[in-house]
């Protein structure tokens, strides 16, 4: 058998060169050979380190395997496939080359068991998602692609910052091993990874990115962007306390948000970032079992949310945007797209034999303790929330009747890559064994045990019956075209001209300093001057000429002969 | 050939440069010929000399004995060598760059140009290469009096103002207070030669090593340490060639080969000894990185705002050399070549735009990228290096300069650091991402034929040479090794 | 600009009202029926599922109603505030 110490992310990063040059029919299957060979690697590699150089002094590892990064890493590599079939259903190379550039960084990041490469791997990753919303042909894209590189550049620079003092407290070692906020370095690299998460203050740019990314784009997004945040806490600070209360605002406002927002893409983004916040809560509790659930979570939410975001590109492909307000007719003119979108929004709520519910049932497991009570309710609450938010809502609204429906259904290779991630869905959902076994403790829950089936039937069911009552009663507010505010308007509202404030008075300042010193220079320089024009003039006879030149020859001498003791 | 004869050609080769230039200024064919052929002659003996340096051979040359123990003398060593490379290296791009320009805008006196290009690229090879204080002192006025008819060589009013400032501040700072700082340093020990483990140390008391290290700081005026950085700043509107070389290839980076110079082979542990003076300068250079960087935000002018930025990164140089221990010096010679490579690549690309386009201003990026693509990928790609994003080559630099700040218990200065590399994003980041993704302009190109070879093949050459320095990192710190010594 | 009427009107209303209340009741008459485990707080007692998904409902109501109402972004202000940089 074939011996190949590589890191499995470094073949997308090599695909995309491909992609480049590729003819479009090539394209796709490219972009699923690259995943399929990355897989094989992944899966043919025993635990452990397998190379590391040395480089500046400092050891770097550019291949370390364990249970944990494996979840990840296979997870990921299975949502590149299902991108890849997604994307063959439209032309747009400079995507497809992005998108392998995010899949890779993301899936080297994941096998990288060192500092420097993980940061560097990290913020390749990043550099893609940059690209992939500037690839994007939807209004606005350029800017929002702007705004996510500002995110991007910041973390970036935390983690630069965190990892050069982690060297310098740690002699050098930059290995992968748990850190600590208390640190200087720990508090750095924690920052820097809580922008990439999405945590409160910092959750805008997934959303933003999201919803200005082509279909395929924002798939991408969502599988490779946010969840490499969550290895990285996981591998990083586990049971690290400031987590739960991160991850518990996180879950409260990304369903809010989820809740509410018009538009479906920016409500899945919430809804990703709510179930992000149980995965942050998990990892905060740091039980085994919690850990476990976390791994086990993001492999679901990959799948579920690129399916989801897969399903709602499909109506932006034809539509150019997938507002709720917007779907009337959908049912009838694109019944496929319709039926994944209920699929994907049923998987995503966490309901029975689909995706998310054995994971979430693991973490309601994990949560369920006296201490962590109301993370417990919290997380209960959420399936309903979501429920609500992006299945019920969008289902009425898409089964609104419109007359005559002038769109078709989506291109056949997005119905195809939406439909194996739909079966994902459902295979994860009906089968979840084989991904308990993956993850590095066992879980031995039964999520099919009946009391927890019943439990979560009965909150779906009642969630759905009072919401269609609110409906019909005219209490539920319609389906209007709008756009919400979020933490995004204060940074480039007040924020920014703050900054710009700032900005101005430190110049006003520095031009008030340098005019202060060119005034000073400048008359210096005119009574050195004229000093030397009066030297100049040897029959005007002052006292003060033959003194500062004797003064000065005094200095010379006591210079060249003055001596330290 | 031997190290002597090739070190010796280096610094010769200027001359008959500059002559054959003048000399054969038509036809251009033969003009920008010789102008090639002699940076690429520069560029060959720059590598000879440093795999000499690589095997461990020794040179030194001594033109001149004014005083006992005083030479006019010129040595190879790793950093020295480091530098010529990256000048020579760098200077072939450059010559190229500078036949293409000339070429699109017409330039009225490109012989000129050339000549006093090649001239200031030899007083870059003379710093870079000197042997002690003396020589390192002559070859920095030579470099000053070669590069001041470059910044003047627009005429009129503006440029003489700024030719006037240049002389004013490098001349009277070299002599007013590094010429003083040398005859001291000559008083104490005796000597000038450049030392590993300084030529200072153990001979002074903290006063004298305080203000030997004030006068020398401030008497290198091209590393741009504040109030003396007006030279750098002032000088923007220069024809773009000779802004490749003043920012980014002989007077800045000579700069800070000068300053780390000092540092490491005047002081050496001495620098313990001036902690006062070292960790106000340290400071000083902070803040200067900081407020150019955010005066850098509001320059409108691309050639301005770039000028500030390269300050920014020269002052890095300063926190490097200052720190006092191998890593501070490691980061500060990586910080060097990075700032060379990313500067050149990008004033390169912002010539080309201005040759093609006619565009100077930062509000007349946006969209270019999609009809100047090669361009400004290299543009974009240069930006990150400077900007310090990983896994770009500044990003080690920065990563070794933080590093060195929290192992020398200055976490202010690492905080410092990483606040002028935001704010270099700020300026930086949002100009090579509109350049890139905004809807193109429907009236780029002034010329009709668009970029040609000589315009877009440098700078995509000088971003490959920027992703290129990343891959040589850890042999260049083995290169480098010699020069540093441990603080006792 | 009239509101639109926020009442379902045929379409899939009254499907999803028969699986929810088929839901409901099948899920409640399980939780109720069935021997469950210590709960280890009233959240886990039979029944309390349905009050979660009942006010989670009104919560999503709630939230959208006051998004609406605090949070809507006024685009004549959305031009003037979001400045192009640089």
């Amino acid at each position: 058998m074939l011996d190949i110490t590589l890191n499995p992310g470094f073949i997308p990063l090599l695909a995309a060169l491909l992609v480049l040059a590729a003819p479009q029919a090539l394209r796709a299957p490219l972009m699923a050979l690259s995943a399929f060979s990355a897989l094989w690697l992944l899966l043919d590699r025993e635990f452990g380190v397998d190379a590391s150089v040395q480089q500046m002094g400092l050891r770097i590892v550019p291949l370390e395997l364990d249970a944990l990064n494996q979840v990840f890493g296979i997870g990921l590599l299975i949502a590149l496939v299902v991108i890849a079939a997604y994307s063959s259903g439209r032309k747009n190379r400079f995507e497809d080359c992005a998108i392998l550039v995010l899949a890779g960084g993301a899936v080297s990041a994941l096998f990288v068991g060192d500092l420097i490469l993980f940061a560097a791997t990290a913020a390749l990753a990043s550099f893609g998602a940059a690209w992939v919303v500037f690839a994007s042909p939807l209004r606005q894209s350029a800017r929002a692609g702007v705004r996510l590189l500002v995110w991007q550049g910041l973390e970036g620079l935390l983690f630069l910052v965190g990892i050069a003092l982690h060297i310098a407290d740690n002699q050098g070692v930059t290995t992968i091993r748990r850190l600590s906020v208390g640190e200087l370095s720990g508090a750095f690299i924690f920052a820097a990874l809580m922008i990439r998460v999405g945590a409160p203050l910092a959750h805008v740019w997934f959303k933003d990115a999201v919803a200005h990314a082509a279909p395929a784009g924002a798939a991408a997004i969502s599988a490779f962007s946010v969840m490499l945040g969550v290895y990285a806490l996981a591998r990083f600070f586990p049971a690290e306390a400031l987590l739960v209360p991160a991850g518990a605002v996180m879950v409260g406002l990304g369903a809010f948000y989820a809740a509410a927002e018009d538009d479906l893409r920016a409500a899945a983004a919430y809804a990703q970032t709510a179930q992000t916040g149980i995965g942050l809560t998990l990892v905060g509790v740091g039980s085994p079992l919690a850990l476990a659930a976390v791994e086990a979570h993001a492999f679901t939410c990959i799948l579920a949310f690129a399916a989801l975001q897969m399903s709602l590109g499909n109506i932006v492909e034809r539509r150019g945007e997938a507002r709720a307000s917007g779907l009337a007719g959908l049912g009838q003119g694109m019944p496929l797209t319709t039926g994944f979108l209920l699929l994907s929004g049923l998987a995503c709520a966490g309901f029975p034999g689909l995706a998310l519910y054995p994971t979430f049932a693991a973490a309601l497991e994990a949560a369920a303790q006296w201490e962590t009570r109301w993370l417990w309710t919290l997380f209960s609450c959420l399936p309903a929330i979501l429920f609500v938010g992006l299945c019920l809502r969008a289902s009425l609204a898409a089964h609104k009747r419109a007359d005559p429906a002038p769109y078709a259904e989506a291109p056949y290779g997005m119905l195809l890559g939406v439909s194996l991630a739909s079966f994902f869905c459902v295979a994860l959902g009906i089968a979840p064994h084989w991904l308990y076994n993956l993850t590095p403790t066992e879980m031995s829950i039964d999520p099919f045990a009946l009391d927890r089936v019943a439990r979560q039937f009965e909150l779906i069911g009642a969630a759905g019956v009072v919401f269609l009552a609110l409906r019909l009663f005219g209490v539920a507010p319609a389906d209007a075209p709008t756009r919400l505010l979020d933490m995004d308007a204060v940074y480039r509202g007040p924020v920014a001209a703050a900054g710009r404030w700032a900005g101005e008075v430190a110049l006003r300042a520095l031009g008030a300093a340098q005019f202060g010193w060119d005034q000073v220079s400048g008359e210096a320089g005119t009574r050195l001057g004229a000093w030397l024009r009066r030297l100049d003039r040897p029959y005007v006879q002052t006292w003060s000429g033959p003194a500062q030149l004797l003064a000065i020859a005094a200095a010379i001498l006591m210079a060249l002969f003055a001596r330290p003791n | 050939m031997t190290p002597e004869l090739a070190l010796l050609a280096l610094l010769a080769i200027a001359l008959p440069h500059a002559g054959l230039v003048l000399l054969c200024a038509r036809p251009p064919g033969l003009r920008d010929a010789v102008h090639l052929i002699c940076a690429c002659a520069a560029a060959g003996l720059a590598i000879y000399l440093a795999n000499a340096v690589a095997q461990g051979e020794h040179a030194r040359v001594v033109l001149a004995r004014p005083l006992p123990n005083v030479d006019l003398a010129f040595a190879i060593e790793p950093l020295g060598v480091l530098t010529a490379l990256m000048v020579a290296g760098l200077g072939v791009l450059h010559a190229a760059h500078t036949i293409g320009v000339v070429r699109a805008t017409q330039e009225r006196a490109p012989a000129r140009l050339m000549a006093f290009l090649a001239l200031t690229t030899a007083g870059a090879f003379g710093v870079a290469l000197s042997a002690n204080l003396f020589t390192l002192f002559v070859s920095y006025q030579v470099l000053t009096l070669a590069a001041f008819p470059l910044v003047e060589h627009e005429g009129g009013e503006e440029a003489g103002r700024a030719g006037r400032l240049f002389l004013a501040v490098l001349l009277t700072s070299a002599i007013g207070l590094f010429l003083p700082a040398m005859v001291w340093t000559y008083a104490i020990a005796g000597e000038l030669d450049f030392q590993p483990g300084g030529v200072l140390a153990g001979r002074v008391d903290a006063l004298t090593a305080n203000i030997l290290l004030t006068l020398f700081m401030f008497g290198i005026a091209a590393a741009a340490l504040p109030p003396m950085h007006r030279w750098l700043t002032g000088s923007s509107h220069a024809p773009l060639p000779a802004l490749v070389s003043i920012q980014a290839l002989t007077v800045l980076p000579a700069g800070g080969v000068g300053v780390l110079k000092v540092a490491a082979f005047v002081f050496g542990p001495a620098l313990a000894e001036a902690a006062l003076a070292k960790n106000a300068i340290i400071a000083l250079a902070g803040a200067g990185m900081c407020v150019a960087a955010l005066a850098a935000l509001s320059r409108q002018d691309v050639r301005e705002r770039l000028s500030y930025s390269c300050l920014v990164q020269a002052l890095a140089v300063i926190v490097g050399a200052l720190l006092a221990s191998p890593v501070g010096f490691f980061a500060a010679a990586l910080q060097i070549a990075a700032l060379s490579c990313s500067a050149a690549t990008l004033t390169m690309a912002v010539g080309s735009i201005a040759a093609i386009t006619g565009r100077t201003q930062v509000g007349e990026y946006a969209g270019l990228g999609r009809l100047m693509p090669w361009t400004l990928a290299g543009f974009a790609l240069a930006c990150a290096s400077m900007i310090g994003l990983p896994p770009f080559a500044g990003a080690w630099a920065k990563l070794w300069l933080i590093a060195a700040s929290a192992g020398a218990g200055l976490i202010w200065a690492a905080v410092i650091i990483g606040m002028a590399a935001a704010l270099t994003f700020a300026h930086l980041g949002p100009l090579a991402a509109s350049a890139l993704a905004a809807p193109a302009p429907s009236d780029a190109h002034r010329r009709p034929d668009g970029a040609s070879l000589l315009l877009a093949g440098p700078v995509i050459l000088g971003a490959i040479a920027t992703l290129w320095l990343l891959t040589v990192a850890d042999n260049l710190a083995t290169f480098l090794a010699p020069i540093w010594t441990p603080i006792q | 600009m009239r509101t639109p009427d926020p009442r379902p009107r045929g379409g899939a209303a009254g499907p999803w009202l028969v699986v929810c209340l088929a839901a409901l009741a099948a899920g409640a008459a399980f939780d109720f029926g069935v021997d469950h485990p210590a709960a280890f707080w009233i959240g886990m007692r039979p029944g309390a599922a349905a009050a979660l998904g009942a006010g989670a409902a009104c919560f999503a109501v709630i939230a959208g109603h006051a998004a609406r109402t605090l949070l809507r972004r006024r685009e004549h202000d959305g031009g003037r505030r979001a400045r192009h940089h640089p």
